[in-house]
């Protein structure tokens, strides 16, 4: 398996076999080696063939995109098969024609034997008649199957990519996802539904035809057969000087396509500068090196296209001259000239399209490669037996919403069996955040030891930078440790499934992130099934049911991207909210009332106390009065809690939360001597 | 604004496709005019030589080979190899030309795009999902390119070759050219009547996968609440739902474009037989003309030649059809009002003092909502003003109304005496140094996200600044230094650093007015303590307008507003305000009640 790479430096993969070893290396010898190992595996057992998207085997697939893509549509296997069996009908019947033609013009016209012309003329009508519809049913198939596929195929890595832990994503540029989503499973669409039947069709179409032309006179179709090799390298060589243009290509767009997107996500940054020149240079550069890769590639198709064509075309040449000089010999009739020359047509065809069907093909292998090797990629974070959702998922048609509905319910009652206590305890944790370009300095977090017993609130202070943020997603597991452990309720996290472990957490991230999607939804995201009072509840304990009432549409308004359109306290507010909803265990509030004013922040602290059964709170905050009646604070700096007590402990330690305790205190004392004056 | 859109839902478009549209399209082509005139040339020159080979077949076969002459074999050969070797010169020409063209269209169009969508209003931005502006700048156009460069230019080619082998046919036997269009007729009806249902079908495929498209993108960017909220399995669902539309869409729009090769090739074909019937009853009956072997091949092989341009047309059309769809959304897009846009004459802001005053200023984001009324205040050059008062009061939409981010329903807002709407909006903002509330820092180095606050800055320039809001050691921290990259909105530094950094980005612009919008909510006390002395330097001369929960870093305010029931509820010091004993006395109460625990 792979694991993931840095994607924004060098790029460098660890590879894990199935003894575990891990091996580094560039993605090219990763893929080689994987590609080793398996092909002793393929060769021995057709098993081998399934699964290909599931993403614990899809490591086998490695470098063979059509071992990948075959084993990927094995459902569809018969089906495909039959089209490409009609397929070949299809061709056979497309070569009747210049035959008959050449009947016509030999017995009719010759002979003159008049009663086969009806029989002919038939033929010559049903032929496309039943062509068409051949092809029109073959085509539907494949169209099926190759939207099958891609539908399959979409979901799988979906479903993947729900499992990849934080460090992915903040590795691996939106951009990048997308285009694996979209265009790199397009062009496996595409070869599916056409590249490769049209590639078996016109080798067949050759075949059959250069053999009936043997048949007919073996000089006529040598002399025409000897250009065949000539094609074949002229196709190779171009298939080689395209294929490094299209990854060109492919990189540049996707380096446009990340220029519009920070574009669009900074906008109210670069109107702010007022950057719009420079931002339209940086983006002029982009589009002008898209245009030129573009330009480049064209070069190439200019050099190779036209002299596959035009060899294409020299066939005609021995048909005038040497046809001509046979049928002046009595060797062959004008009506075998005439069928020859037809059948030429015919021929011509899949020779000329020989340079669109490698280009094609090739990038499918590329797009194919990228999504295979995604699939192999691990995540760092995963529930500790492979669970129902995380094993083997048949992504088939029709069986397979029923199954999913199956594995969705056993998620579901994991859950609900498993309400946690919220007792939490963290054991000599190290954690360092994962980078395969930078090794860490120092650790973002440093031994930590603490133990929190259900019901408790705990405080957490500390500089920027210092870890808090750090300590606390390593509770639902956003990321894992590297050392030590983390229990709750006595048990290590890493033993619970990890959604039900997530499901009794509830968390406030300091970066709210809402949905473009109605507030009510928002609300209720972790719950869909919330009734509509459950979600005002949430709302009420969070001070939301102020402004929420007001909005244009109350409830039902709909939010812009990441919460444009509200304020920065009411983003918070709601995102509080939508943690309250699903009544956890453990609460996590991060920073959670920074852009709220003082009075609404005492009011939900408040409601939070009032509402507060049992539930084990953390509380991230820069405000003493946030953490002040906390039952056991900690203050971080550098990734160690350098003080630790009660709010009073802290004070008669006299060391930073005193610091930070007389500093904010000193300005209120201030303030209080003002006030007395002032009232005076 | 418009009502938010969400990913499903469908944007419906106000202008239907019509002829002016694609005229409009036709603009971007209009400059390569000469050129591509050129390649229409060569074309029609490689196409008309290609569509001689039936008719040295012809001569072969009527003249050459009855005659015995093999000499005129021979040279029939030779010609037929100079037209290979022509007509592939060309095509090379041909293909390197067009494309040349296509990306230039392309180029040009998404330059203009990418160009509006930098003088877009907020308000746009706001209303969509970002996946759905992407989709339209990056795919769309893409798309549109084949159709305008060579697609269009095939039809052309495509339509004159009707005309060559029309030319050809005539020129092999006349008689037989009326016959031979028969089916015609019968195709363009068939054409036409599939015509409406593929177009609708298209744009239903369209709306389906920039949902889907819209979704991916939303939940890749969300996914790490997703898992935290154990949400995964609902949201397979609304995927699997949106593939599935999409499958569905797509076989609809398939049966209908698979329909037009066996209905071409049909009546091409029946043509074919009925040529053949024609002639062998000519010849049997006497009554017709003599139709010579090769003639009639040759004559056959054109009909055949000339279903392939229809063929082409008719695909051509699709593709037109389906470019239609796009074209209607890129126009969409570049038709999209400006809003916010320079006035006509406007005058470029002087260098500015930083008098503020806001003159009864009304202003809603949506009509009906008013969010401030009849807000005036004065803020004098070099003043600091505060502004407080319960979240979602409306004091972030103050400070962004100074920079005329939106426009105001009614009142004025005046800078040194200007009215900020008679100004060039690049001279008004770019006196503004302006931190956000929410700061978005690009996915590049820590340097470059400094500088960004001045292009020319050095790299020491760059330090100092960020030495000066107490950034330089947490950075120095990091192993890569200033050379850390940044990741994806945001990732990769912690919360406070991130605004630490947008600040020293705004320390280093040295606007003339300065707002800060929470620009140390996330940054302890002890930092904020520290760069209190970075600010009040930053501060000093200049008119700052900071927006703040903790009171401390306002008490030293020339003028406080208080921002409450959409206008300025309180204002004064610090020390009258106090005396009043009301709204922000009673801030501060909860303050000291929070932090001692002791009702005053
Ligand atoms: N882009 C927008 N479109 C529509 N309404 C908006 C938009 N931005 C803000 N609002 C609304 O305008 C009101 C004032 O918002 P504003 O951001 O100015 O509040 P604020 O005083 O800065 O609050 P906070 O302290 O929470 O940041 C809020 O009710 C908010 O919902
Ligand atoms: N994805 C990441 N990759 C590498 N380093 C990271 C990443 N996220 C955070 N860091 C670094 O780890 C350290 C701790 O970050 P963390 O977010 O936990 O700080 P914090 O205490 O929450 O700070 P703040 O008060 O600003 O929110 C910081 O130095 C930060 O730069
Ligand atoms: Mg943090
Ligand atoms: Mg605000």
């Amino acid at each position: 398996m792979l694991e993931y790479t840095a994607l924004t430096g060098r790029i460098e993969v660890i590879r894990v076999n199935k003894q575990n070893k891990h091996t580094a290396g560039s993605v090219r010898q990763v893929r080689r080696l994987n590609r080793q190992e398996n092909d002793q595996l393929f060769k021995h057992s057709r098993d081998a063939y399934r699964d290909a998207l599931n993403p614990q085997e899809a490591w086998r697939f490695t470098g063979h995109p059509f071992r990948w893509i075959f084993a990927a549509i094995h459902k569809d296997m018969g089906w495909f098969v039959l089209a490409l069996v009609l397929d070949l009908i299809f061709s056979s019947l497309s070569m009747i024609p210049s035959v008959i033609t050449g009947k016509i013009v030999d017995e009719v016209l010759d002979q003159q034997l008049y009663t086969h012309l009806v029989l002919f003329l038939t033929i010559l009508v049903v032929v496309p008649l039943l062509r068409g519809s051949i092809m029109y049913l073959f085509r539907n198939i494949l169209e099926e199957i190759s939207q099958r596929a891609m539908v399959n195929i979409r979901n799988a890595l979906y479903r993947h990519l729900q499992n990849m832990d934080l460090s992915f994503y903040s590795d691996t540029p939106t951009g990048n996802l997308m285009a694996n989503l979209t265009g790199d499973v397009d062009n496996i669409r595409h070869f599916v539904a056409f590249a490769a039947y049209s590639t078996l069709e016109q080798i067949f179409i050759f075949v059959v035809g250069i053999s009936y032309l043997l048949y007919l006179n073996w000089q006529l179709a040598l002399s025409i057969a000897v250009f065949t090799p000539v094609i074949f390298f002229l196709a190779w060589r171009f298939a080689r000087q395209i294929r490094p243009r299209w990854s060109q290509i492919r990189r540049s767009f996707e380096r446009l396509n990340a220029v519009v997107q920070e574009n669009i996500s900074g906008n109210r940054v670069t109107k702010a500068f007022v950057r719009k020149v420079y931002e339209t240079e940086r983006f002029e550069r982009e589009n002008q090196t898209y245009r030129e890769m573009n330009n480049e590639a064209a070069d190439v198709r200019s050099r190779f296209i036209p002299a596959l064509d035009g060899m294409a075309n020299f066939l005609s040449i021995p048909i005038i001259l040497l046809g001509g000089i046979l049928v002046i010999r009595g060797q062959i009739t004008l009506g075998e000239l005439v069928a020859f020359n037809g059948l030429i047509f015919v021929l011509v065809n899949p020779t000329r399209q020989i340079g669109f069907r490698i280009d094609e093909i090739q990038r499918f292998s590329t797009s194919a490669d990228k999504i295979i090797d995604l699939l192999s990629t691990k995540t760092r974070v995963r529930s500790p037996l492979p669970p129902a959702t995380d094993t083997a998922v048949p992504e088939q048609h029709g069986q397979e919403a029923a199954l999913l509905l199956q594995l969705d319910q056993a998620e579901a009652q994991c859950c609900a069996i498993q309400p946690l206590k919220g007792e939490v305890e963290f054991r000599d944790v190290s954690f360092h955040h994962h980078s395969f370009t930078r090794p860490a300095r120092h650790e973002t977090l440093d031994h930590i030891n603490f133990h929190v017993l259900p019901g408790q609130t705990i405080g957490i202070m500390g500089a920027t930078g210092s870890g808090k943020t750090s300590l606390v997603e390593l509770i639902p597991r956003l990321q894992d440790v590297n050392q030590g452990q983390i229990l709750i309720d006595g048990k290590d996290v890493r033993s619970y499934q990890l959604q039900a472990l997530r499901r009794n957490i509830g968390v406030v991230t300091q970066d709210v992130f809402l949905f473009s999607d109605t507030v009510s939804s928002n609300i209720a995201y972790g719950r869909p099934d919330l009734t509509d009072q459950a979600v005002h509840e949430a709302a009420r304990i969070a001070c939301a049911d102020g402004f929420i009432p007001d909005m244009e549409e109350g409830y039902d308004t709909i939010i812009g991207e990441r919460g444009v359109g509200l304020s920065g306290g009411q983003r918070q507010r709601i995102s509080l909210a939508r943690a309250l909803a699903i009544q956890p265990a453990i609460l996590i509030l991060d920073d959670t009332t920074s852009a709220v004013d003082m009075e609404t922040d005492q009011e939900i602290r408040d409601h939070l106390a009032r509402q507060q059964h049992g539930q084990t709170v953390f509380m991230i905050a820069s405000r003493i009065s946030s953490i002040r009646s906390a039952d056991l604070i900690l203050v971080l700096d550098q990734g160690r809690i350098v003080e630790r007590g009660t709010h009073d402990e802290l004070l008669t330690q006299k060391g930073y939360y005193y610091d930070i305790y007389l500093t904010q205190m000193g300005q209120i004392d201030h303030t209080l001597d003002e006030m007395r004056k002032a009232g005076e | 604004m418009a009502r938010r859109n969400r990913y499903d839902m469908d944007e419906e478009l106000e202008t239907p496709f019509n002829m002016a549209q694609f005229r409009r399209m036709l603009h971007y082509a209009l400059p390569y005019k000469k050129i591509m005139l050129l390649v229409l040339i060569v074309m029609i020159a490689a196409s008309a030589l290609s569509m001689l080979s039936p008719y040295l077949l012809k001569i072969a076969m009527d003249t050459a080979i009855p005659g015995h002459d093999v000499r005129l074999l021979l040279i029939l050969a030779a010609i037929y190899l100079v037209v290979v070797l022509v007509v592939a010169f060309f095509t090379s020409y041909r293909m390197r030309t067009m494309n040349v063209i296509g990306q230039s269209i392309i180029h040009d169009l998404r330059l203009d795009m990418y160009r509006h969508l930098q003088r877009l209003p907020f308000s746009y931005f706001d209303s969509r999902p970002h996946g759905k502006i992407l989709v339209r700048i990056v795919h769309y156009v893409n798309s549109v390119s084949d159709l305008l460069s060579s697609g269009l230019i095939n039809a052309v080619v495509d339509a004159i070759s009707l005309v060559i082998i029309l030319a050809y046919m005539i020129l092999t036997d006349a008689g037989l050219t009326l016959y031979g269009l028969l089916g015609l007729p019968l195709l363009v009806l068939g054409i036409f009547s599939l015509k409406g249902l593929q177009r609708r079908a298209r744009r239903r495929l369209n709306q389906s996968s920039s949902n889907l498209t819209a979704y991916v993108q939303e939940s890749m960017q969300g996914m790490t609440i997703t898992q935290l909220f154990a949400r995964e399995a609902e949201n397979r669902q609304t995927f699997r739902e949106l593939g599935d539309n999409y499958h569905h869409r797509w076989m609809d729009v398939v049966r209908l474009d698979l329909l037009f090769w066996p209905m071409t090739d049909f009546i091409g074909s029946v043509t074919v037989a009925f040529l053949y019937g024609l002639v062998v009853w000519w010849v049997r009956s006497q009554t017709g003309p003599a139709v010579p072997v090769g003639t009639m091949i040759a004559f056959i092989a054109y009909v055949q030649r000339f279903w392939a341009p229809i063929n082409n047309l008719a695909n051509f059309y699709t593709q037109l059809l389906n470019g239609a769809s796009y074209i209607e959304r890129i126009f969409e897009f570049l038709d999209e009002p400006l809003e916010i846009e320079d006035a006509p004459g406007a005058r470029p802001l002087p260098r500015i003092d930083g008098k503020v005053e806001f003159c009864d200023v009304t202003f809603s984001y949506e009509p009906g909502h008013p969010i401030l009324e009849h807000l005036s205040f004065t803020a004098q050059a070099g003043e600091s003003i505060a502004l407080v008062g319960p979240t979602g009061a409306g004091k972030s939409t103050v400070v962004n109304l100074i920079s005329r981010f939106y426009n105001l329903d009614s009142g004025k807002i005046l800078i040194d005496g200007h009215d900020i709407s008679q100004v060039t909006l690049d001279s008004l903002r770019s006196q503004m140094g302006i931190m956000l509330q929410d700061p978005y820092l690009f996915p590049t180095t820590i340097m470059e996200n400094i500088r960004y606050g001045r292009l020319d800055a050095t790299d020491q320039e760059c330090i100092e600044a960020a030495r000066a809001v107490c950034a330089h050691d947490f950075i120095m921290r990091h192993p890569d230094g200033y050379q850390t990259v940044i990741r994806e909105h945001g990732s990769g530094v912690s919360s406070g650093e991130r605004q630490l950094i947008s600040f020293a980005r705004v320390m280093l612009s040295a606007p003339r007015i300065l707002i800060l919008d929470e620009a140390t909510a996330s940054i302890d006390t002890k930092t904020e303590k520290a760069l209190q002395l970075g600010l009040a330097r930053l501060q000093k001369g200049r008119t700052s307008f900071v927006i703040a929960h903790r009171l401390s870093t306002i008490r030293d305010s020339s003028q406080i507003f208080y921002i409450a029931n959409r206008g300025i509820a309180e204002r004064g010091t610090h020390e009258e305000l106090l005396k009043k004993d009301q709204l922000y006395a009673a801030l501060h109460k909860s303050q000291i009640f929070a932090m001692t625990g002791r009702e005053l």
